[in-house]
This record gives structure tokens, C-alpha cells and sequence, in this order.
């Protein structure tokens, strides 16, 4: 059943409103922009039912479900570069995207919802950065730094809309582009990436020392990067 | 990687152009510097080098964006656990709604249908509406307060230790610590261990082995929130039930011994070592776990596998306290497959559990002989018998420095070609003893003397003098026994058992019949014949 806010000394339309009494709970996202404290009860729509809000309310977590599952991949991209370390990405994804859900009314459909989770996503990031513990950031003045760029390409949002749509297309580039590292990078990508081991066990395994390694991935990201940018540039000719 | 390929990713191309030494310099200096920021591993100085560069140059602005969307997109490739993602939302965002909708309910209950509303009527910021307000909630939070410990008492959900008393634990061992001596009885609500180990007893009887660093706290005798290090617990007869608290969910006992590590970093490690248990978390939901199996929780996604486990060695004193293995793993990909590898640090001995799968055999030297002294103290991994009929088979696992690893290899059978190339029989035996008469894994063995069934093992071993990776086959009939027996009766050569012994510090040669000689360097592998 939803009720409507109404002011205090607001004229009811006769037929429209049933008057319920007051104090009666009414949903908050019914609460009419300008209502204020001034609100003393509430009524009933008559043409809204129980049944109504809930299949409204399945509908919502539907189209929000195939959102979480479109956006999910650029968004935890996007935390990444914001300086989030890999182990506390999807954490903070969720986190966005449950918070996103719990405001899902102040969201309007239409305009841009990557848009609107990448700014959920700063508020968490820079939350993180306020912290004591701040562990889930890699350093914190290189973390705060991002953070502010990003907060300065927020205020030209056709940028970001481009990257985010550009995602799908960087992320086929990239598998196009594994398949073409030697088998050595490929190794050092699998034991980094897929089975997520330290920079010292990497080392211990390929008979080298931690700072080698280090330097050996920069040096496969940035030949991965140059071929994803090739491979996007040959899609766009 | 090849030198070629080096040459040309080295640089960022907008980086390459710089001539000038001293900025090439500081170029490279950047680029490990922030290589390493990136990988989550800086060493001192790095950050700022990284922000410095950041600050000033806005092609390393770039660069670094470059790298840590490269390495987002690559992690997010490797898990490709979309569903899992997306499932574990829709489960957060579930549990919230039910919290929500609970809390909401419990303040109706308690204060009736208004409370809460106060944020929505105007406040005109009179100082004395503000006091009263605040008087309201303090007498409100008083009243639940009263009312929430009233139900929980009547209800008999805690015990008086639940609202602050601290739990009475006996000291039943101590290892490298001075905060507690054996035999000492202590009221304990929150356990800081940043040495050593300890084992506490609880009233409950259940054990508690903790080892540093650890911090963890009691909620009551049968719940310990663990927020970092790792606890062993064996619950005996009277603690089922007894329920360790992890950031990322509840470990509760169904009657076991089992271990939970929570690392620093979030995630948590849980292994049952015998029994069961049932992992409760909000956003995975409920799994639960046998003997043997271990998983990886972090945050938001499902539970991993987690390959290996260090099981605890008491029988043994030794000077190593950290295993030489590491990264032990296999090729298995079965469905749901949770089982993990126990590594026992210095664990080879007369009598030692030889399989994860299998309770009761265990290694033992021939009835004739002692123990092979070059296997004692050892590390040991305990395989599973089951991965005998994997035809493809794979174990892998890392050595952190100079060891020699040893295969003890079904004798009965002929070895597989992988054995016999990297490794060497040293003519030794030991016995895989305490199988079933029944067993077709031991059809055709006689009783010993001693009316044990025994399988033995030929002792293989293979020297490797620089930490390295280390790739095992399956144990499989050769044509040769294929002539004799026949695969689908099942009889196939019994799982091998592995252990590794570091050669520095010195330790001695295998067998009695080798002369004892330094082993600061690695050796050539003793051939007995």
C-alpha cells in the first residue's frame, strides 16, 4: 500500500485522497520534493496497490540486476585505477552497487548509470582515504592523487562515458593480445594474475629476484597496453 | 620474453624521446618505482618518487593510469567469476533489505510506529528542542538497551560471559612467548599473541592453538571473533557448536578440528582437518565443509580453493619454523573440488599420517630398519590417495631454497618415465603401513609379522640447487605391468608420498651405508644399489 505525503494544510481533492490517520508510515520516496517537517499525515492512492509497488519494486531489481552485470567489469576498473588495491576491488564494487540500489529513486533513468556508480564509487574510494587503516588503497598520496583526477575528468563526463563505452572493446583487444605474448609472458601473467602470487614466489620461480619481476610486468603491461591501442586502431580504420 | 620484445616495450614511447641522462635516469627510476606501486609491493621511497613524478609530469600521469587499467582489466579477466559477482550483490543487497526491514520492526516493537521519524519534522535548532531530543534518545537507548539484554537473557542465547565477562582458559602449552607459562589459568577477553604460540583450553574443553601473530577477542566461552592470525581449534567432545567470527563470515563447528587464518588483507583461510564445519556468510551464503577440504573467503567472492595447508607438527623439535615448500597446487579441476594438501614442516618421522585422504596409513621405515636418517625432519606433503587414477595427473609446488626433494614411488610397480628421467632411486625403502586387508589398492600383500598390511616405496630423490618449481606426474602402469594386471580392477600403483629436505643448513645423506659428509653445497644424488 503506498501513501502519499501531504502539507499540513494542503486542500485535499475530494475522491482523489482518503485521509488515513495520523502518523501513519508512508514511504519516503513518496515524499514530494518540498514537503517538508511541515507533513502531518499521509493518504492512500487509491489506484496504487500493494501488488502494484511490488511488481514495480521486481521490475526495479530486474533492470538493476542486468545494470550490476553491464557495468560491473568498467566499474571495478575504474576503482582500480582510482588506486584500489586488486585484493579490495570487488569490495568496494559491491559496495557502490548496493549503495547505488538503496538510492536507486534518486537516479534517473535515462541519464547515465556508469556515470552515476563511478561517482558512488569516488565518495567510497575518497571514504577509504579518510580512514585510519587505509589498507585497501596502494599508497595513499598517489591513491589521493587519482582520486582527484578523477574528480576533475568527472566535471567532463563525455571523457569517461567514452572510456566506459570503449570497455567491451579494450577488454576483446586484450584477449586478442594474450594470445600473442611469448610463452614466458604468458607464464608471468598466469602466475600474477590468474593464480595471484606474490612478486617473491614469482621470483623464487623463475630463478630471479622480486624487483626483476616487477620490471618484467611493467614491461608486459605497457607492450599489452601498445597492442590494445594497435588492435582498438585497427578495429576503428 | 625475448631480448627484442624487451627493447621495445621498455619504454612509453612519450618517455623514449628524452635524451638527457640525468632525466632517463629518473625515468627509469619512475618506472620501477611505480612498477612495484602498482603491483601492490612498493619498497620505501617509492610513493615518493611516484607522486613526485605525478605532480610534475603529466605524461607519468598516464603512464600510471595506463598500467593500473591494464592491470584491473587482467585481474578481472583471470577470475571471470562475472555471476559470482553479480550474485554476491544481489545477496548483499538482500541481506540489507532483510536487516533493514528487521531493525525496522525491533524499533516499532520497542518504541511504536514513530520512532525514527523525528529526522523529518522541521527542527528549528531551539537549544532547548535539541536537548530534549537528545534526552529522548538517551532514555530511548537506555530502554533498549535494557530490553534487548532482558530477551537475550531469557531467551538463553548468551551465557554471563556474553556481556563482559571475561573466559576462564587453562595454558596448556606455550612456544615462543613470555605472556603466558604452561599450566596457567586466565581470564581472557581479548587474546593479542605478536610472538610465539599458545594453546589454550577452554571450560568447554575445547583447544584453542594459537599462533602469532594473532588478534581475537571473546564474545562468549563459544565464540571468538577472530581478526587476524590463526587459530587450530579442537572442539572435543562438549564445544560443537563453538563458532569462530572472521570479518568475511561465521566458522561453526559440527563437531571437528578444524583451523581459520584471517590475513591482514581480508581474506580468510579455512581448513577442516577432521569432521565438518559450516561456513556462514552473509554474501556467499552457506557451505559447508568435510574433512580435508579448505577454501580461500574474501570479501565478495565465492569460496576458492585453497591447495594447501600447514598442519601442525608438535612431535618434532626443530630449528625451521617455515616449510621450504610453497605453492603446492594441482591440475585437478573437479567440480567443487575443496580438497587441500597438508604440508608438514619438519614433519617426516616413523609413524607420520603419509595421505590427506586416508586416516590411517601412515610412513614407516621397513620392520629391519630405522628410519632413513636423511628423511627425518623433512618437510612433508601429504598427497591424496584418490589422484592415483587422474590419468593426466599434475602436482606442482615451489621450493624457496636449495633442497632435495624425494618421491617415495609404489615398489611394487615399474616407474613412470617422469620419475626415472629427473629422479634417482636410492635402493632405499620405506613402507606405507595400516591399509585394509580388503584394500584392492593391497591385493596380493600378505600381513607382516606384526600382521600389518604394508605397501612399500622405493625412496627416489633429486638434488635442486636453486629454488625452483617443481612438476610431478601421475603415478600410472606401465606396459610392462599392464601385461600383468589390468587398470579397470583398479589395481593401480598407490599414491606417492613427497617430502623435501632443504640441503643448507647441512643435514646428513640418506642411508646408513652413505658417509656423512658436509652438504653446504648441493650434492650429487648417493646411488645405492
Amino acid at each position: 500500500m503506498v501513501y502519499r505525503w501531504i502539507r499540513k494544510n494542503e486542500e485535499v481533492q475530494s475522491g482523489d485522497f482518503s485521509p488515513v490517520p495520523k502518523g501513519t508510515r508512508c514511504s519516503k520516496a513518496d515524499i514530494p520534493r518540498g514537503a517538508s517537517g511541515s507533513v502531518s499525515f499521509c493518504n492512500i492512492t487509491p489506484a496504487t496497490t500493494y501488488n502494484d509497488r511490488m511488481a514495480k519494486k521486481k521490475t526495479n531489481a530486474k533492470w538493476f540486476m542486468e545494470q550490476v552485470e553491464n557495468e560491473q567489469s568498467g566499474l571495478k576498473g575504474f576503482i582500480r585505477m582510482l588506486g584500489v588495491r586488486p585484493e579490495s576491488v570487488d569490495d568496494i564494487a559491491q559496495e557502490a552497487f548496493v549503495i547505488a540500489y538503496r538510492k536507486l529513486t534518486m537516479f534517473e533513468r535515462g541519464t547515465n548509470f556508469g556515470a552515476w556508480l563511478r561517482t558512488i564509487a569516488r565518495n567510497l574510494v575518497r571514504n577509504e582515504l579518510r580512514r585510519q587503516g587505509r589498507r585497501r588503497v596502494l599508497a595513499n598520496d598517489v591513491a589521493e592523487f587519482l582520486l582527484s583526477r578523477a574528480d576533475e575528468k568527472s566535471t567532463h563526463p563525455s571523457v569517461e562515458v567514452e572510456q566506459a563505452e570503449q570497455h567491451e572493446q579494450r577488454v576483446s583487444a586484450l584477449r586478442e593480445c594474450l594470445q600473442k605474448l611469448p610463452e614466458r609472458s604468458r607464464r608471468l601473467v598466469q602466475q600474477r594474475y590468474f593464480e595471484e602470487l606474490s612478486l617473491g614466489v614469482i621470483a623464487a620461480d623463475e630463478e630471479t629476484n622480486a624487483n626483476n619481476v616487477s620490471q618484467i610486468l611493467f614491461r608486459l603491461r605497457a607492450a599489452l597496453s601498445d597492442c590494445i591501442q594497435k588492435q582498438l586502431g585497427n578495429i576503428g580504420a | 620474453m625475448t631480448k627484442s620484445e624487451k627493447k621495445h616495450d621498455s619504454l612509453p614511447h612519450q618517455l623514449e624521446q628524452q635524451t638527457d641522462p640525468v632525466e632517463a635516469k629518473e625515468i627509469v627510476s619512475f618506472n620501477q618505482a611505480m612498477g612495484r606501486v602498482v603491483d601492490g609491493e612498493p619498497l620505501p621511497g617509492d610513493e615518493q618518487i611516484v607522486i613526485q613524478h605525478l605532480r610534475s609530469q603529466p605524461q607519468c600521469v598516464q603512464q600510471i593510469e595506463r598500467h593500473l587499467g591494464i592491470d584491473a582489466m587482467l585481474f578481472d579477466e583471470a577470475r571471470c567469476d562475472t555471476r559470482a559477482f553479480v550474485e554476491s550483490v544481489r545477496i548483499a543487497i538482500e541481506a540489507e533489505e532483510t536487516k533493514s526491514v528487521f531493525v525496522r520492526s525491533v524499533q516499532e516493537a520497542i518504541f511504536g510506529s514513530t520512532f525514527g521519524r523525528s529526522g523529518l519534522k522541521c527542527d528549528n535548532g531551539d537549544s532547548g528542542t535539541q536537548s530534549k531530543k537528545w534526552l529522548g534518545h538517551s532514555v530511548s537507548l537506555a530502554l533498549a538497551c535494557s530490553l534487548l539484554l532482558a530477551s537475550l537473557i531469557a531467551g538463553g542465547v548468551w551465557k554471563a560471559a556474553a556481556i563482559g565477562e571475561p573466559v576462564l582458559v587453562e595454558v596448556d602449552r606455550v612456544d615462543g612467548t613470555n605472556a603466558f607459562a604452561i599450566g596457567d589459568k586466565v581470564n581472557l577477553r581479548t587474546l593479542v599473541l605478536p610472538e610465539g604460540a599458545v594453546d589454550l583450553r577452554l571450560p568447554s574443553g575445547v583447544l584453542l592453538e594459537c599462533q602469532s601473530p594473532l588478534m581475537a577477542r571473546f564474545e562468549h566461552p563459544m565464540r571468538l571473533h577472530l581478526s587476524q592470525g590463526r587459530v587450530d581449534v579442537d572442539v572435543g567432545e562438549e564445544g560443537a557448536g563453538f563458532t569462530v567470527v572472521t570479518p568475511v563470515g561465521e566458522v561453526v563447528d559440527l563437531g571437528t578440528r578444524f583451523a581459520v587464518n584471517a590475513s591482514v588483507d581480508g581474506e580468510v583461510r579455512v581448513a577442516v582437518l577432521s569432521g565438518q564445519v559450516e561456513l556462514r556468510s552473509q554474501k556467499v551464503g552457506t557451505v559447508s565443509l568435510v574433512d580435508g577440504e579448505a577454501v580461500r573467503l574474501s570479501g565478495t567472492q565465492a569460496p576458492r580453493r585453497l591447495h594447501s595447508v600447514e598442519i601442525r607438527n608438535h612431535g618434532i623439535d626443530h630449528a625451521r619454523k617455515d616449510s621450504v615448500i610453497h605453492s603446492v597446487r594441482d591440475n585437478v579441476e573437479l567440480p567443487k573440488t575443496r580438497r587441500f594438501y597438508g604440508l608438514v614442516p619438519c614433519g617426516m618421522r616413523d609413524g607420520v599420517r603419509a595421505y590427506r585422504d586416508r586416516k590411517v596409513p601412515r610412513w614407516e621405515a621397513d620392520p629391519s630398519e630405522d628410519f632413513p636418517e636423511g628423511l627425518l625432519g623433512a618437510d612433508l606433503i601429504q598427497t591424496f590417495q584418490t589422484h592415483r587414477f587422474q590419468r593426466e595427473f599434475q602436482l606442482q609446488f615451489s621450493i624457496s631454497q636449495p633442497s632435495r626433494v624425494y618421491i617415495f614411488y609404489d615398489a611394487r610397480y615399474s616407474p613412470p618415465g617422469w620419475l626415472t628421467q629427473d629422479f634417482v632411486n636410492t635402493g632405499i625403502q620405506i613402507r606405507s603401513v595400516g591399509w585394509s586387508t580388503t584394500a584392492v589398492l593391497t591385493r596380493g600383500i600378505e600381513p607382516d609379522e606384526w600382521g600389518k598390511i604394508a605397501i612399500p616405496h622405493d625412496v627416489w630423490c633429486r638434488d635442486l640447487v636453486h629454488p625452483a618449481s617443481v612438476v610431478l606426474g601421475p603415478p600410472v602402469l606401465s606396459k610392462q605391468d599392464l601385461n600383468t594386471t589390468s587398470e579397470y580392477e583398479g589395481v593401480k600403483p598407490s599414491m606417492y608420498g613427497i617430502a623435501v629436505q632443504p640441503i643448507a643448513p647441512p643435514s646428513r645423506n640418506i642411508g646408513k651405508a652413505t658417509p656423512e659428509r658436509s652438504r653446504v653445497k648441493a650434492l650429487l644424488v648417493s646411488v645405492q644399489q
